[in-house]
């Protein structure tokens, strides 16, 4: 096993494990983080993999875009806490379960 | 090796037992205060131990120089962190009227 | 490999995944958020680890620092609108947040378990070796105009990424303007700080910061550096000035704010449009001129860049909304 596998497999679970919180986790915030995590384990991965042509230095189109991603990660992040936040002043919830019957209201 | 290396090895693991200390006190003080206090005092030490040790090994005198540099912006970072979270603690236990100071 | 790089690496890679997992986990809201920036700073140490310079600057800034202020501050928000709203305005239907139940639990850490199976036997059949780009970006580096791998990936071999990537930007603060409905540039989170403190370490870093940003800025050019991590530095300078309450975004007359908001994308396009013109493809630079482009876009997209991250945390603070200040220093 070399590093750049070591980080590939970290980067692969990192992956799932953001996975699992944007589908598991109610809250919504929780759920942006989520997909951040997510984001990071795919940056991290493409990375990794860049190392495999590392001979004299790694792979400098993943770093690029991985650099583009990075920005994109946090401007959608910014995004997606303004629909939060939105959706909070209209509706004072930070879910998105709606309830199927009158019963389960108050 | 060389000495210098050799003292490079050992400032740097100077700054090691530093940062550990620090860590070490962040989570063993009782209160938000006295773990202030080791994070920051600690922590702004072992920073300049390390930074020491890569000035010994530095190419040139601009390359030591932004060493020190990011030291000296560290430790500012780092102090006045320290005194802002400090002063909002004062606030919130004025605030809470001489209760408990918060943890 | 020596021991003591496997033992480093190996234990920057479990530090990941546990606080990976220590965060979906954990019961606050605000831990999960100080843990997550303790994750983006340990990413950037990871990515230092993989021989990523460039990389590193930009998590530690973006990553670690505007993501974690954006996430805080949203806390912020949410727990003042719970708490202090008046009565008109509550919710009309108020109910409890659902937990999900143990099977769809259980459901979901199953896809996610099968996923990472997936992705694994996916990882491991990946062909072996030198398979990517370097000699291709060594061979065309001599005529690129910069000396830096990295830097004439992003601003001449794949520039059309990075404007697009500028114009992602742009939309990003044109929602958040629309969805938050800002009608201008003045929302701050606190007041004015009256601080001594703070107010010196204003004028002492800001200046800084404007001289490491330029000096990011030609870095680029021959070590790592450039456009994006010039950017990132104007962008904290940005919302230092904004946490600190200082209007900085507000002051500028509105056509100056909206030029620095476009100009890195309009630099690609006018660019572009001229190199079109003069007989050759969108963005391929001429040899002996390719240098000079290189810097003039490089300063147009650090601009565009640091103005529309700083314009984000604006945006998302419509003016007489929000949660009262707390002045600790009335």
């Amino acid at each position: 096993m070399t590093v750049h596998l070591l980080f590939s497999l970290v980067a692969v679970a990192l992956f799932a494990v953001g996975l699992y919180g944007s589908v598991a986790l109610v809250h919504l915030v929780r759920k942006i983080i989520s997909v951040n995590l997510m984001g990071g384990g795919v940056l991290l991965f493409f990375i990794a993999t860049a190392w495999r042509d590392a001979d004299p230095h790694p792979d400098p189109v993943p770093h690029a875009m991985v650099l583009t991603g990075i920005v994109i990660a946090v401007a959608t992040t910014a995004f997606a806490l303004a629909l939060v936040r939105r959706l909070h002043r209209q509706t004072g919830r930070v879910d998105l379960h709606v309830p199927e019957e009158e019963g389960e209201a108050g | 090796m060389t000495g210098l290396d050799g003292l490079s090895v050992l400032l740097c693991l100077m700054g090691g037992v530093f940062y550990l200390a620090g860590t070490v006190g962040m989570l063993r003080f009782p209160n938000t205060w006295t773990r202030l206090h080791a994070l920051t005092k600690a922590d702004n030490l072992g920073l300049g131990l390390v930074v020491a040790a890569l000035v010994l090994q530095a190419d040139s005198l601009p390359g030591a120089l932004k060493l020190v540099l990011i030291w000296v912006l560290a430790v500012l970072a780092g102090t006045n962190a320290c005194y802002l979270v400090g002063r909002h603690l004062l606030a919130a236990k004025e605030r809470a009227g001489e209760g408990e100071v918060p943890p | 490999m020596t021991i003591l790089g496997w033992v480093l690496d190996g234990t920057l890679a479990a530090v990941l995944l546990l606080l990976a997992l220590r965060i979906i986990q954990v019961r606050g809201l605000f831990q999960a958020v100080v843990l997550f920036i303790a994750f983006g700073l340990l990413m950037a140490l990871a990515w230092v680890r993989l021989s990523a310079p460039d990389i590193a600057l930009a998590e530690a800034g973006i990553g670690a620092a505007l993501t974690g202020v954006l996430l805080v501050d949203t806390l912020h928000y949410l727990r003042w609108t719970t708490e202090g709203r008046p009565k008109e305005q509550e919710s009309p239907t108020p109910w409890p947040i659902r937990t999900p139940g143990f099977w769809l639990r259980l459901a979901t850490g199953g896809l996610a378990a099968g996923t990472f199976l997936l992705l694994v036997l996916v990882l491991l059949e990946l062909p072996g070796g030198p398979a990517g780009l370097t000699s291709v970006v060594d061979g065309a580096l001599p005529g690129a105009g910069v000396d830096h791998p990295v830097t004439a990936v992003l601003l001449n071999f794949r520039s059309l990424d990075t404007m697009l990537e500028l114009a992602v930007l742009v939309a990003a603060v044109m929602g958040v303007l629309s969805v938050m409905r800002t009608p201008d540039f003045s929302g701050l989170p606190l007041p004015a700080t009256a601080d001594g403190v703070v107010r010196w370490l204003l004028r002492s870093l800001i200046p800084l910061m404007v001289l490491v940003a330029g000096y990011l800025l030609w870095l680029g050019s021959f070590a790592p550096g450039g456009a994006f991590q010039s950017g990132v530095v104007v962008a904290a300078m940005g919302v230092f000035l904004w946490l600190s309450g200082r209007r900085s975004l507000e002051l500028l007359p509105a056509v100056v704010r909206g030029t620095l908001l476009v100009v890195g994308l309009s630099a690609f396009l006018v660019v572009g449009a001229v190199l079109l013109a003069s007989g050759r493809e969108f963005l391929e630079y001429p040899g002996e001129a390719a240098a000079g482009i290189i810097l003039l876009l490089e300063l147009a997209g650090a601009l565009s860049l640091g103005v529309g991250l700083t314009a984000l945390f604006v945006a998302l603070h419509p003016p007489g909304e929000g949660p009262p200040p707390i002045d600790e220093h009335p």
